[in-house]
């Protein structure tokens, strides 16, 4: 036993190793990259890691895998499942032979996501049990006993930390668990393995008599808890909130406790013991009313009398985090306070692309070749959703991942006059692009295709994907190349260019535009994060204060400062966008 | 003891606030620190909490309820007031980050932000970290040098032995002789 100090995705990343898993497998997403990437940095030999192409093709290879009988681990946000959840809900019938966790997870806020959908919702709607850890400690924990449990019932088991766990650092002891890697054989047996609906339908009986089964062994489970102080009023919380409601308790017995760490399937049993008691309940959960539910549900089949508060009759927010201030002021035990007040106005800092990114480069360019036409700019997610900041201004859509590319395709077939772009950056490219390139294609779509390649997945921290000669554990690897694919299905014309000559990729987006049928230009040019800052730029006398270098572009690191424009140097990276742009050519670089 | 560290994406605050948290590891002390990582990391707000035994709690502060701030920018220094009371001190690195906005002509300087904090009587120390940026000629280092000025101005209770120790253990191998040199250059001026 050793203390340890880890990340809630580090945590679950040292389980998985310490459970023996042999393979691991996600998609990088906020808040859950950091799990693949520390099984990464402290896997033992015979571990395999992979990113995979996106979240339907890790839990498949990890599935395979699984049903060779090897522990297997698979990571994704929340968002990832929906992309996943064809192979999760048939998977959940098939089941599997060596321990499954599937960790997805949530961002209440949401903080860096396009929902705020509850994977606890989704695992219940999949049937598959559900595990909801309050802490890195009990993340480690959790995914732990996700193996045992899966290896037991023989289905995978979801793992769903929220963002304030993935991202809350503790120093807590963590035990010796040295489970070897066991690796696997596929033992045929198509009863087993092959879907159909006969089998189907014995495997759903078997899943609802399960969700029976768990519920009263998980009334015993020590992630549940449930603690009568005799009180009348009842507090029932579960995750993060659980930390906040311990906080402001600060030891009070002053209500009756239920904490949920298994919502699906729910403890029924010990839900009971603790409505019996109550005649009030107030419940602190973040997404869904999930706990909520699940509370009225019981107290209505078993006639319980007690009333129940949360999101349901709005007592509680509907939507967004908890903080330990709010619960603390409702439990109202302690001195709770507002700290101070701000009373300037403070400028807001929304996230924006960073200064020498190649994506500003690259917007700027089509924003100049299309001024003044009717063109649509279809975005996606990544780093160049930014774009949509002033004073840019370049993504009038963004729906999830690949849509950008049919979006535009839709727009174009009922709106013909506009000229429809579609911005993808390079790993969303393959994650979702493809299908519907080919679509475009085949269906003899009229769109531009813009590929923002900066060579990585820049939004989550700079992952390598399938156009990358490497792979996540650092092997060399056999890289896609993207204007070859783009000629492969029939593109009518393809141009890869840099987004920094700025003249010729203004000329390249005129020509290509114009254009009938489906065609790309590839904009390549490294994240600032893998490429060697240049020597940066500065802004002389010259500069006759018109501003146009701050209104055009929007780089951070120029600003209006003691009545002057300057250039802030620590944070130019020097990619010399914003020389172009000087109509009195003030600004220049300084010498290296 | 409460501390937030606060900056603009790309800073360097995450890594400030595990230099932190090692040297409470170190000390044997319990640690609990939440960080943001995503998307306010392209240059938007970044607050990292850091709780040093606090027992049982979250890794979130409740406002108000803040020892001391240790911020690598001046506008992000005040955003943190609701986390403040009148007895949280400051140590703050003498930056000003304007966000864009389009009415980019008005000016914003340090100085106003900063009168505007010290006006309301908190303890405050302000530092410069550009001389050390520019000697050691890597802008990256300010972060380890405002963890120096804190232990240095007796601010957090580490010594600067276990802040070198701290660098070894979680600075890349090639990093630690230049934050080992920041550190002393902030201690010894």
């Amino acid at each position: 036993m050793e203390k340890r100090f880890l990340l809630g995705n580090e945590a679950i990343a040292l389980a998985a190793i310490h459970s023996g898993i042999a393979l691991a497998s996600g998609y990088p997403g906020t808040p859950s990259t950091e799990i693949m990437e520390a099984i990464a940095n402290n896997k033992p030999n015979g571990l395999y890691v992979e990113w995979s192409t996106n979240e339907k093709a890790a839990l498949e290879i990890a599935a395979g895998a699984s049903y060779c009988g090897a522990r297997t681990i698979v990571t994704m946000k929340q968002v990832g499942l929906n992309v996943a959840s064809d192979p999760l809900m048939s998977l959940a019938y098939v089941g599997v032979e060596g321990g499954m966790c599937i960790v997805v997870a949530d961002d209440p806020g949401p903080i860096s996501s396009q929902t705020e959908q509850d994977t606890r919702t989704f695992g219940a709607y999949s049937k598959l049990p559900v595990l909801d850890p309050s802490s890195p400690e009990e993340a480690y924990h959790m995914t732990i006993f996700a193996f045992e449990l899966s290896e037991k019932i023989k289905r995978p088991v979801i793992l769903r930390p929220t963002t304030r766990v993935c991202h809350a650092y503790k120093s807590f002891d963590v035990f010796d668990y040295n489970n070897t890697i066991k690796k696997g054989t596929f033992v045929k047996d198509t009863a087993r393995w092959v879907i159909f609906p006969k089998a189907s339908y014995l495997n759903h009986i078997a899943l609802e008599e399960l969700r029976f089964s768990l519920s009263d062994e998980f009334s015993k489970s020590s992630f549940n808890k449930h603690i009568n102080n005799n009180q009348k009023i009842g507090i029932a919380t579960n995750g993060i909130s659980y930390a906040y409601v311990n906080e402001a308790l600060n030891g009070s017995n002053a209500y009756n406790l239920l904490k949920i760490g298994t919502p699906y399937p729910f403890p029924e049993k010990l839900a009971i013991e603790f409505l019996s008691n109550v005649s009030e309940v107030f419940i602190f959960e973040e997404l869904d009313p999930y706990i909520e539910r699940e509370l009225l549900i019981i107290a209505g089949k078993y006639n319980l009398n007690v009333k129940i508060h949360g999101k349901l009759d709005k007592t509680n927010s509907l939507a967004g985090e908890n903080t330990p201030e709010n619960i603390a002021k409702f439990l109202n035990i302690a001195e709770t306070s507002n700290g101070l007040s701000i009373d300037i106005p403070l400028p807001v800092r929304p996230p924006s692309l960073c200064s020498g990114c190649p994506h500003r480069a690259s917007f700027y360019a089509v924003k100049q070749a299309m001024k003044g036409k009717n063109a649509i700019f279809n975005g996606d997610i990544g780093c160049y959703t930014l774009g949509n900041a002033m004073p840019l201004n370049m993504v009038d859509t963004c729906l999830c991942m690949g849509a950008d590319i049919t979006l535009a395709q839709g727009i174009n077939k009922v709106d013909e006059s506009a000229i429809c772009f579609s911005f993808i950056g390079d790993s969303t490219f393959f994650a979702s692009g493809l299908t519907g390139i080919v679509n475009a294609v085949y269906n003899k779509a009229n769109i531009t295709i813009i590929v923002l390649d900066n060579s990585t997945t820049a939004m989550t921290g700079n992952q390598p994907h399938p156009g990358i000669p490497f792979t996540l554990s650092g092997d060399v690897a056999k890289a896609i190349s993207i204007p070859k694919v783009l000629e492969a299905v029939g593109l009518d014309e393809v141009i890869t260019l840099s987004p920094f000559e700025q003249d010729k990729a203004i000329e390249a987006v005129k020509e290509i535009s114009a254009k009938q049928g489906v065609k790309a230009i590839i904009f390549k040019a490294p994240c600032v994060f893998l490429s060697k800052a240049k020597a940066p730029y500065y802004i002389n006398e010259k500069c006759i204060k018109c501003n146009k270098c701050i209104r055009e572009i929007g780089c951070p690191a120029i600003a209006f400062k003691n009545d002057k424009v300057v250039i802030d140097e620590d944070m130019c990276n020097g990619c010399g966008l914003c020389k172009g742009l000087c109509p009195v050519k003030a600004i220049n670089q300084r010498e290296v | 003891m409460n501390i937030l560290c606060v900056g603009v994406g790309g800073q360097g605050t995450v890594l400030a606030s595990k230099l932190i948290a090692q040297m409470a590891m170190l000390n044997g002390d319990d640690i609990d620190t939440a960080e943001t990582i995503g998307m306010a990391q392209k240059g938007g707000s970044v607050v990292s909490h850091i709780r040093i035994n606090k027992g049982v709690c979250s890794p979130l502060m409740p406002k108000g309820k803040a020892d001391l701030v240790i911020a690598f920018e001046v506008i992000e220094a005040i955003r943190t007031l609701p986390y403040c009371n009148e007895n949280t001190k400051f140590l703050i690195n003498e930056k000003i980050i304007k966000p864009f906005s389009l009415d980019n002509t008005k000016d914003m300087l340090f100085k106003d932000y900063f009168n505007y904090l010290d006006n309301k009587g908190f303890k405050i120390i302000s530092v410069n970290t550009d001389k050390i940026a520019k000697e050691l000629n890597n802008s990256k280092i300010r972060n380890v040098a405002l963890v120096a000025y804190a232990i240095k101005y007796k601010l957090i209770n580490y010594s600067v032995d276990s802040l070198k120790n701290a660098v070894k253990n979680i600075v890349k191998p090639k990093f630690v002789d230049l934050n080992i040199k920041a550190i002393d250059m902030v201690i010894n001026n």
